[in-house]
């Protein structure tokens, strides 16, 4: 027996080394590609982080009243294009799933047109868009929309796709029509991972909604660029302070919701 | 019909609550719709500008400038590389003190509440605030993904661990073995492969990242995007995108394999 597990372990170990030669490889390539130099972190370590205690910190209070309309419009952005994401993301999972597919070439079509969606950052849509829109908030609800439909039709997809099929077939026996097995077979089953996904794009996308004002999109991410670049580095601060916050208490609120439901 | 017969939409122990949820939902969605007061005016011309741009950015697509934005887009890997290697590596030490079942419960919570916050606040923040301070170039970006992705994966790893059976600590603590030993025994073989997959999962996202982070003056294709954008060189632009398009597109092919968990989702 011992025979048999030496030159086992002796190939694990191999592995392992392997492993580890290959990220160190990877590490080395890239760090000189990039022009990182692990040393150089090290010693702007100290400076950045008196950079953040003296210059950021304490966070300017007072400028709350001025930053509260976009805080608002970044959490209304989020809301919105969360919701109306997850109704069109529903319709488009119904028509690429495998098992409910209507037809295949609409599944294609769809798993494709939900690919590029979804492969193209947020950030980029904005920037593509801000061309022909202007900058504002029209502009960064739509590249959120664009993105939550990508990644969540992909989530549904592989939620209806993951449920047990006795309950299709159940239906189909009785000679149910499309819609029935859908309401009867597919929603009642995937319905809670449905509502958990929608939540967790909820929390995807208020981080997105705060930074797709950088490039043009409107909400807290310009108030944010605008004041570090005139070096109004407490203003900024609190801004994103009211970020974490804001973060924070959306993942709380989907945590609890998702423990109920599941 | 009785109604009992009929199948309901929704389990029927936990109606109430999905009542309450879309009431909620509708009632968010009606406050935010009307709160935001979106301008409609202009729509259909801007609708028809946006078709001329994009059929300048993606049929009369311009590759002349590949050599720079093939440059560019390999920075933005080795970027999301590098940051991915080296967070995951402080961050595996660090989990287990971060992970309540093998470490004392004060120093877990301290590590847990720091890395919520670091967790909150977006990385293309980070990102900006290393800009301001170091200037332009990859070196910001590289620090600024970083933070974000060890606080990531020192919940994502002391999840993993917090789930590990605490027979098998027990079980090595008996047989005298010290806390090194008990971890690396005992902890870390069950955690191995979801430690690999949170890394890929990482990666993921940081690509996502990483080809953004030149928005912001991080360095990478984010950059030649913007500049081509803002000189209105859409062609160029254009394939700049479908480089950013076949680089997520490629990663996600590759980790296809992994299955997300919404229970264990941390949130990029």
């Amino acid at each position: 027996m011992q025979s048999e597990y030496l030159p086992l372990k002796k190939e694990k170990r191999l592995i392992t080394w392997m492993g580890v030669a290959a990220v160190t490889f990877t590490a080395l390539v890239t760090g000189c590609i990039s022009e990182f130099n692990v040393l150089e972190a090290f010693r702007v370590i100290p400076g950045v982080l008196n950079f953040i205690f003296t210059d950021f910190l304490p966070p300017a209070v007072k400028s709350v009243p001025e930053l509260w309309p976009s805080l608002l419009d970044t959490i209304y952005m989020a809301i919105i294009s969360t919701i109306t994401g997850a109704v069109i993301s529903l319709i488009f999972a119904l028509l690429c799933a495998d098992t409910t597919a209507p037809h295949p070439l609409l599944k294609v079509t769809v798993r494709a047109l939900a690919s590029v969606f979804r492969n193209i950052p947020e950030l980029a849509w904005t920037i593509i868009l801000v061309p022909a829109f202007g900058i504002g908030k029209t502009v960064g609800l739509m590249a959120l929309l664009i993105g939550s439909v990508g990644s969540m039709t992909r989530f549904f997809t592989e939620s209806i796709e993951e449920i047990n099929q006795s309950g299709i077939e159940a239906v189909r026996a009785v000679g149910g029509s499309y819609w029935l097995v859908l309401k009867s077979g597919v929603i009642p089953q995937c319905i809670p991972a449905l509502v958990a996904w929608t939540l967790y794009n909820l929390e995807l996308n208020v981080r997105s909604s705060t930074v797709i004002g950088m490039v043009g999109g409107g909400g807290i991410g310009f108030y944010i660029l605008f004041t570090i670049k005139l070096f109004r580095y407490d203003h900024a601060a609190m801004a994103i302070l009211a970020i974490a916050v804001v973060v924070i208490l959306i993942e709380l609120l989907s945590k609890n919701i998702r423990e109920r439901i599941i | 019909m009785n109604t009992k017969d009929k199948l309901s939409l929704v389990p029927e122990k936990q109606k109430a609550l999905y009542i309450i949820c879309l009431f909620g939902t509708l009632t968010a969605y009606a406050i935010s719709l009307y709160m935001l007061n979106l301008e409609f005016r202009g729509t259909w011309e801007n609708i028809l500008k946006e078709l001329s741009i994009l059929n300048r950015m993606f049929i009369r697509i311009d590759f002349s400038e590949w050599k720079d934005v093939l440059a560019a887009a390999l920075e933005s890997i080795s970027v999301a590389a590098l940051a991915t290697i080296i967070s995951a590596f402080f961050a595996f030490f660090v989990s287990f003190a971060a992970a309540s079942n093998v470490s004392s419960k004060w120093i877990a919570n301290i590590c847990k509440v720091m890395t919520a916050v670091i967790r909150a606040v977006p990385t293309l923040v980070w990102a900006l605030i290393f800009v301001a301070y170091l200037g332009l170039g990859p070196f910001p970006g590289v620090l600024g993904l970083f933070f974000h992705s060890f606080a990531y994966f020192v919940k994502a790893f002391s999840q993993s661990i917090e789930e590990v059976k605490e027979g098998n600590i027990e079980a090595l603590k008996a047989t005298g073995a010290s806390w090194v030993q008990t971890m690396a025994r005992g902890v870390y073989p069950p955690i191995a492969t979801a430690v690999i997959s949170w890394i890929a999962l990482r990666f993921e996202i940081n690509l996502r990242m990483s080809s953004i982070l030149g928005f912001v003056g991080a360095g990478g294709i984010g950059m030649e995007l913007s500049d081509a954008m803002r000189l209105f060189r859409f062609e160029k632009a254009g394939f700049v995108v479908l480089i950013i398009f076949l680089m997520c597109f490629g990663v996600e092919m590759l980790f296809q394999r992994l299955k997300l968990n919404v229970d264990k989702g941390v949130g990029a």
